[in-house]
């Protein structure tokens, strides 16, 4: 560590202490304090990505045990009750505790690294996303232990069925409150990515320069932001419907169920972009490094994508088609659907004309990207059959969809995250993961997904419902069900050799250069794994490939870099209150979870709304403890040979912030 | 974003270093704006939930029978007049006229507290004579979650003023704040206490993020007032 | 008014910086705009009253509660005085949120037979 540390507070000799809030702010950045307390992008992107991989492997276990029930006709493996659970939680954690974390992990870590900053905007707001995602998928989970256990409600929850009525128990409070807690992670998320792209670009970092996955990290964000309103407050009225007595939802009073289906879609559609975007920012990041070529119509990528995201909110019916909409809308909807394969379509020529005449490598990372333009390809196929009405009434509910969204969720977007932690690996770690085994990775992957995928169309036209516990021989699925089994577990299997493979490199992985790939974008300018502080100097952009232009450009689009001022460089301290402000939110909606109903020990209901207003005052005053405290700061002066070639900071300027 | 100039005495200067971002928006302002739109998708969703519903039931009940127009015509009287005052303490913030600040600042939370009193009768009124509950009828399911989540956001508002009044009392009040005012709870002046005499001129950027909201919750009752209230008053529900 | 009589000062003082000048000059538009917004309030609810043909009524609440919002982001919020993006910003949400409702809006219709009896436990009342 050649930074030498100064812990005075940065404004210059103000005339009383800073007061710290209750306690004294903790400085030291490491062990588990250092962890609670830390408000570095990179630690919390850290934290996304283990958590979500958690997840992913939890979700991959649910799926697995699905899959061996279908494995073969008539089993009683699990019950129908546990397989309701199953395919409930395994859908919800997938999208909202594996996808969406897996990509905020990488927003956070790499898209300050892209555009030169030293931090997000907002770095303790950033902490409280991570704690508020982890405690979100904790209370979900909870649900297992609890009488009644987990939701049995599927991934969207259709009314009636979530009606107090016909889901009695705490099951499906859990999964309102969870997904609510969820909700409030993505939203700080967003907003902070917003405001860090926007604003703290480096010097000459031009929007139409900024490298692609900042670009789908921007439109995510603001899909994020338009999108989630929606569900919030539809799981607010049905909080309502189920503690409150009231008749959003309720048949009973009026309510009519079919509103839940447009809330829940109008939030629903927007979120598969949400879990698509990503990982299309993802890809067109790597094609063009392992095709050693420039992104091919990087305009018309960027304006795609924000077309898809804007599109997406006008389509959210084409999940309800056979709900009976009436023709004009039904034809609206089809319309706008079929509309949204053009952007699409445009993206996937230009990942292709990226790689045309290119020198293609075919490392870890290129396959799964170059899997991803197949698969995702295969699942837009499938979307587009079905953005025609007819179709659908013959697909919906069936496995074809099943299938449909497999593809462009595993084939789309967990390829593309895959590719990215193999490419980013590297960065983030210091080492390599070796080549040949994400080889073998991604082989076991790919054939295991498409054998437990591809037969899935046929189950579903041949009308095999989605959603049961069982199937009868005589309808002659015994074996496409049994490969597809197979499959899953060879997928399984991969995903297994994958997390061996991530934990053996991060101990004893060869030692990687801070350019391992010979790539393109800035991130790779800096040292891998990163300093605290990201650069040393600041960064001024005069290319849209600036690491290559570096590399191999005319001397005229060279970085050029600016030295830190002779205050150093400015960081923020360290914090409790986004832990404590998020455990005061997780205990108001568990709270909320216990309002009126029996609970273990007692089998009475004991809790009124006391506990939720605890956990609301605790949120308070850890707010009001985390303004009081405010960003504080302290200069980190990095070692001079860092910055060798830069230029002094101007004199007012105070260097890098 | 931290300010080196933050203890100069030149209000104009103290606010120049946070403008030193990509686009010249201070990020705090940046933020908030988003979070205003991304609002918009909320309030949106549940005005349409209230509507869809008068469209579909339109003679669930007769909400003239029991809606006092003029008293919600005065509450919204009141918002407006608390989003000028807001606007003025805004302005007052920024020449560096913190007392200024200050007072406009409690009239904004005066007004705010006659609105919220007016909802509070308003909603008992509604209750005890109309029968109006949350499960009397799906008009009340609508009516009372639509208004009160605006409600709980003008509450919201109140507190997140008050913190900054607090902040901007000068600093001997702090020890009479924690000791004094008997009128005022305990928790309340000691969550209150630590806040005094901490404004700086910089701290005009999160007045204004803070007038920004307030001002959204006067825009979000304009369109309650004639999308919920207004419009009853035309037979044309059930179009 | 105190407002007024620092403004006849700082017309004397010419060393008065720019931005304090500008403060002044919204003091009278902030007035202004409050008087408008509470002129059209009462306009709003006077006509509901007024016989005439509702729809016509109906088009001009709309109309009316329109400037009223925009007046308020406009000026109150300071849309005029910032940055463009702001405004950018805030009306990707709006337009969305706007034509969600709208959207919303026609894709229900009354239903023909009416909400069914309520059968709660509450007393009688009550509802
Ligand atoms: C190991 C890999 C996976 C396997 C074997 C698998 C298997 C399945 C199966 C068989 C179902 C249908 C259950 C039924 O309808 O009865 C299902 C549903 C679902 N899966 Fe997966 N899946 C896997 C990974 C994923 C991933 C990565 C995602 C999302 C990113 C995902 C999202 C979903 C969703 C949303 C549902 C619908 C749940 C519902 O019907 O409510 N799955 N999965
Ligand atoms: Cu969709």
């Amino acid at each position: 560590m050649a930074s030498t540390v100064e812990t005075e507070h940065h404004a210059p000799a103000p005339a009383e202490p800073v007061r710290d809030g209750i306690w004294r702010r903790p400085l030291k950045n490491t062990g588990l304090v250092g962890f609670l307390t830390t408000v570095d992008h990179k630690k919390i992107g850290i934290g996304y990505a283990l958590g979500a991989l958690f997840f992913l492997l939890l979700g991959g276990v649910e799926a697995l045990i699905i899959r061996a029930q279908l494995m073969y006709p008539e089993q009683e493996l699990i019950s129908a009750r546990t397989y309701n659970q199953l395919f409930t939680m395994h859908g919800t954690t997938m999208i909202f505790l594996a996808v969406m974390p897996l990509s905020a992990a990488f927003f956070n870590y790499i898209m300050p690294l892209q555009i030169g900053a030293r931090d997000v905007a907002f770095p303790r707001m950033n902490a409280l996303g991570l704690w508020c995602f982890l405690l979100g998928g904790v209370l979900l989970n909870l649900s297992w232990f609890f009488p009644g256990g987990a939701p049995a409600i599927g991934w969207f929850a259709y009314a009636p069925l979530t009606d107090r009525q016909y889901s009695p128990d705490m099951g499906t409070d859990f999964w309102i409150m969870g997904l609510q807690i969820l909700g409030i992670a993505s939203l700080v998320g967003a907003f902070n990515f917003i405001t860090t792209i926007v604003n703290m670009r480096a010097p000459g970092l031009s929007m139409m320069r900024l490298p692609l996955f900042t670009w789908m990290t921007l439109i995510t964000s603001f899909l994020i932001i338009l999108a989630f309103p929606a569900i919030t407050i539809a799981l607010v009225e049905l909080m309502f419907d189920r503690h409150f007595g009231t008749y959003f939802f309720n048949v009973e009073g009026g309510g009519k169920p079919i509103l839940w289906q447009h809330l829940f879609w109008i939030f629903g559609h927007p979120e598969v972009y949400i879990l698509i975007l990503p990982a299309m920012g993802i890809i067109s990041e790597i094609l063009p490094v392992f095709s050693r070529k420039p992104l091919f119509g990087y305009p018309l990528i960027v304006f795609s994508g924000a077309v898809i995201g804007f599109l997406g909110f006008a389509v959210w019916s084409h999940h309800m088609f056979t709900t009976g909409l009436g023709v004009v809308a039904t034809t609206a909807f089809a319309f706008l659907t079929m509309l949204i394969a053009i952007p699409t379509g445009v993206k996937i020529f230009n990942w292709i004309g990226t790689m045309w005449g290119g020198r293609i490598r075919f490392t870890t990372p290129m396959l799964f990207s170059v899997g991803f333009i197949w698969m995702f390809m295969m699942g837009g196929f499938t979307g587009i059959m079905h953005s025609s009405p007819p179709v659908d009434a013959q697909q919906q509910d069936t496995y074809f969809v099943v299938a449909h969204f497999h593809y462009v969720l595993i084939g789309g977007s967990i390829f593309a995250l895959f590719a990215g932690m193999y490419y980013w690996f590297p960065k983030v770690t210091g080492r390599l993961m070796d080549d040949f085994v994400g080889k073998i990775v991604f082989y076991l992957m790919f054939v295991g997904f498409n054998l437990a995928f591809f037969p899935m169309h046929i189950l579903g036209m041949t009308g095999m419902p989605r959603r049961t516990h069982t199937y009868k021989s005589e309808m002659g699925w015994d074996q496409s069900n049994f490969w597809s089994t197979i499959g899953a577990f060879i997928l399984g299997v991969g995903i297994l050799i994958f997390v061996i493979q991530i934990v053996y490199a991060y101990y004893k992985g060869r030692k990687s250069p801070k350019d391992p790939w010979d790539s393109r974008t800035l991130e790779w300018d800096t040292d891998s794994p990163p300093k605290e502080y990201n650069f040393a100097y600041t960064p001024v952009i005069h290319a849209r490939d600036q690491v290559w232009e570096d590399k191999y450009g005319v001397e005229a689009k060279r970085m050029e870099k600016i030295a830190p001022g002779k205050h150093g460089i400015h960081m923020p301290d360290q914090s409790w209150w986004p832990l404590i402000t998020s455990i005061g939110l997780f205990i108001a909606c568990l709270g909320m979870v216990f309002h009126k109903q029996p609970i273990p020990l007692t089998a009475e209901a004991v809790f009124g709304l006391e506990i939720v207003i605890f956990g609301l005052v605790a949120t308070f005053v850890g707010m009001v403890a985390w303004a009081l405290e405010g960003p504080g700061g302290f200069h980190l002066h990095p070692d001079p040979a860092e910055y060798a070639d830069a230029t002094p900071a101007p004199e007012d300027g105070h260097g890098h912030h | 974003m931290s300010s080196h100039a933050a203890n100069t005495d030149d209000p104009h200067a103290a606010l120049e270093p946070l403008k030193k971002t990509s686009t010249g928006i201070e990020n705090k302002k940046l933020a908030m704006w988003a979070f205003l739109a991304s609002d918009c998708m909320f309030f949106g969703t549940l005005i349409s939930t209230h509507l869809i519903y008068r469209k579909v039931y339109p003679t669930v009940v007769e909400p003239t029978e029991f809606f006092d127009i003029e008293l919600t015509g005065f509450s919204s009287f009141i918002l407006l007049m608390s989003s000028l005052l807001m606007a003025l303490s805004v302005s007052a913030a920024h020449k560096g006229n913190i007392a200024g600040m200050r007072r406009f600042l409690l009239g904004t939370i005066f007004f705010g507290l006659i609105f919220l009193s007016g909802q509070v009768y308003e909603f008992n009124h509604f209750v005890k004579d109309a029968g109006l509950t949350l499960s009397s009828s799906v008009f009340g399911s609508t009516f009372y979650v639509l208004t009160g989540t605006h409600g709980v956001h003008v509450a919201l508002g109140v507190l997140w003023l008050s913190c900054w009044t607090a902040c901007s009392l000068p600093k001997d009040w702090a020890w009479y704040t924690l000791r004094g005012g008997r009128f005022l709870w305990l928790p309340i002046r000691v969550i209150f206490a630590p806040m005094v005499g901490r404004y700086k001129h910089e701290n005009a950027l999160d007045v204004e993020v803070a007038g920004l909201y307030w001002h959204f919750v006067d825009i979000v009752w304009i369109v309650i007032f004639t999308a919920v209230y207004l419009v009853e008053y035309l037979p044309i529900l059930g179009f | 008014m105190a407002t007024t009589r620092d403004m006849a000062d700082t017309q004397q003082k010419s060393d008065v910086p720019d931005y304090i000048i500008e403060e002044h000059k919204k003091y009278f538009t902030f007035f202004n705009l409050s008087i408008a917004l509470i002129a059209i309030t009462g306009i709003e609810l006077v006509i509901i009253y007024v016989p005439i043909n509702k729809w016509f009524v109906f088009s001009s609440l709309v109309v009316l509660s329109t400037v009223k919002f925009l007046g308020v982001i406009w000026w109150f919020m300071h849309l005029r005085w910032d940055r463009a993006l702001c405004t950018i910003v805030f009306l990707i949400g709006l337009i969305l949120a706007t034509g969600t409702v709208t959207a919303l809006m026609l894709l229900f219709s009354r239903d023909p037979d009416g909400p069914p009896e309520i059968m709660t436990l509450l007393p009688p009342f009550l509802w």
